[in-house]
């Protein structure tokens, strides 16, 4: 046959069992192969959604309705300018404790180790848990700078480091504290933690001249040194998670 | 074909090795992993369920090392640890499908899967029951279902049937056994018994390195001709079991005591040789009663 020639399909002549063999080995392999079901990053944020606690959820969002009716009632008093600081102050170096509360809820009964092996792994479950958190953390902070920034008349970013810098140093102490002890019981060392970073950031306010623009350097180094030891922190922690001992129990 | 390559994996924490530069390939097939505490069985199932990392050699997967390979190795895997984590205000049904997300079963097959597992292991009944409130038992069954959400290729099961009564034993190793057919089961236990029945292969691991393996048989001739049966007086048999590995201890009407004793030599005038179980290997391969 020359290379120019046509084949017309209907004159082929098909073998019967050639033909059953060819489908049978088609159906085999279709039957073998495994059914991989890949989720999408929305299927996997609003399936996490699910499984977060409602308590670290509901009360970050609680608390940032908590304080913009507090700032309401303070406006309503008319109360002076540190009083604002000193509830923002405390709001933002609180808050982080729900976010470490619910990253620590699958350490402390010993389910990391399982959730290690699974396709979406417990790095990835922490990162969707981060983005969540963070973002109302993000929106708490610039609730509360605005509000800062309106009653102390400093400028929104003065505003916001003086907030930043609390918030910062609280979630080192308390990655400092996930990181250092194991088991279960840890929540409430964490929260004490929280807690105690709370208060610690109300003592700039028994010298108001702390927040004078001629002081505002030191809250600048002030973060950005806490920025440094919390991202230090971090590395040491996804180190540890990498080599895997921090997963398991025994 | 599945295959699962050890390339000289070591585990160290700190000065103490615990897994030794271990070689060994993986097929499909049931392997029962056994070792006295410390051998590294647990060290070695969380290196290739991908939990630790190996401070030295490597892991591969069908010639891919399984770090690289991150959730496409992962989702071919089951695992059950040695002490399974659960919310404790969790219901068994909801459990299973957090775990069935993250192991990524499609939504669509999640709920019969579940269903279907939980018959498997009986707790069928037990769906809405918070977890907290079950027995070691049942929580160990939970955690063989859950490690078969995604149907996996490779299933690593650590001590799976510590805390399961006689008739759970059997059950799961039924299971285990036609699951072998047609996927790699990695199982460890220090239930001699449950490896023997259901295990194509054994390693007998002693200071993180594989003593023996091979079939029941190949183990079993590592002690061929030294497994020794005799009868002994009451005071004697204390001498015997200060001098030599025993295995076996059972006192008799006369007075007497039936002694079975592993061996290189004959351990006392009388004593006749006896056909090898695996406990005799396992007794000494991990160098007798401690």
């Amino acid at each position: 046959m020359g290379g120019k020639d046509k084949i017309v399909l209907e004159e082929v002549e098909i073998d019967q069992r050639k033909r059953r063999q060819a489908l049978q080995n088609i159906a085999k392999a279709v039957e073998g192969k495994r059914y991989v079901y890949s989720p999408s990053g929305w299927e996997i944020f609003r399936g996490q959604l699910k499984y977060i606690s409602p308590f670290c959820l509901g009360g970050q969002l609680l608390g940032l309705l908590f304080m913009v009716a507090l700032f309401e009632y303070f406006w309503w008093k008319g109360e002076s300018m540190l009083t604002f600081l000193g509830a923002a102050s405390v709001a933002s170096s609180s808050m982080g404790i729900f976010l470490m509360l619910e990253l620590n809820r699958s350490n402390s009964i010993g389910l990391m180790e399982l959730e290690q092996t699974c396709y979406l792994n417990f790095k990835q479950i922490w990162c969707v848990k981060m983005i969540l958190f963070g973002c109302v953390d993000i929106l708490t902070l610039t609730v509360l700078s605005a509000v800062v920034a309106r009653s102390v008349s400093c400028g929104i970013f003065r505003a916001a480091v003086y907030l930043l810098a609390p918030f910062v140093v609280s979630n080192m102490v308390q990655l400092l504290v996930f990181s250092l002890l194991r088991g279960r019981g840890k929540e409430y060392l964490q929260a004490g933690a929280a807690i105690a970073c709370g208060m610690a950031s109300l003592v700039p306010l028994c010298n108001p001249s702390w927040y004078a623009a001629a002081s505002f350097g030191i809250w600048v180094l002030v973060l950005v040194a806490a920025t440094i030891c919390l991202i230090g922190e971090m590395s040491l922690i996804y180190h540890k998670m990498e080599e895997g001992e921090i997963l398991c129990w025994n | 074909m599945l295959e699962l390559k050890l390339d000289r994996v070591s585990k160290r924490y700190k000065r103490k090795i615990v897994v030794d530069r271990l070689e060994f390939t993986f097929q499909k097939g049931v392997y029962g992993i056994l070792g006295e505490n410390g051998a590294g069985k647990t060290t070695l199932l969380r290196m290739v369920a991908g939990v630790l990392k190996p401070t030295s050699g490597e892991i591969y997967c069908n010639q891919q090392e399984i770090g690289k390979m991150g959730g496409e190795y992962r989702m071919k895997l089951g695992y059950l640890p040695q002490e399974l984590g659960y919310y404790p205000g969790f219901t068994v049904w909801r459990y299973l499908e957090y775990l069935a997300e993250l192991k990524a079963v499609p939504p669509q097959l999640a709920a019969d899967r579940i269903g279907r597992l939980l018959q498997a292991v009986g707790l069928a009944k037990a769906g809405k029951e918070k977890i907290k409130t079950f027995s070691g038992g049942m929580v160990r069954r939970l955690g063989i279902a859950q490690s078969l959400l995604n149907d996996p290729e490779i299933l690593i099961l650590d001590e799976p049937t510590s805390g399961l009564d006689p008739r759970e034993r059997i059950r799961f190793r039924n299971m285990v056994s036609v699951l072998g057919r047609d996927r790699m089961v990695l199982l460890s236990s220090h239930i001699v018994a449950d490896i023997e029945h259901v295990a194509d292969q054994i390693l007998l691991m002693e200071a993180g390195r594989v003593l023996k393996s091979g079939n029941l048989q190949e183990v079993l001739k590592l002690v061929e001709g030294k497994v020794w049966e005799c009868m002994a007086q009451p005071g004697q048999a204390q001498n015997l079991r200060r001098d030599f590995m025993v295995s076996g201890l059972r006192n008799v009407e006369d007075g007497r005591v039936c002694l079975r004793i592993v061996s290189e030599a004959r351990p006392m005038e009388g004593a006749i040789p006896v056909l090898p179980i695996l406990e005799d290997v396992y007794l000494y391969g991990t160098g007798g009663e401690r």
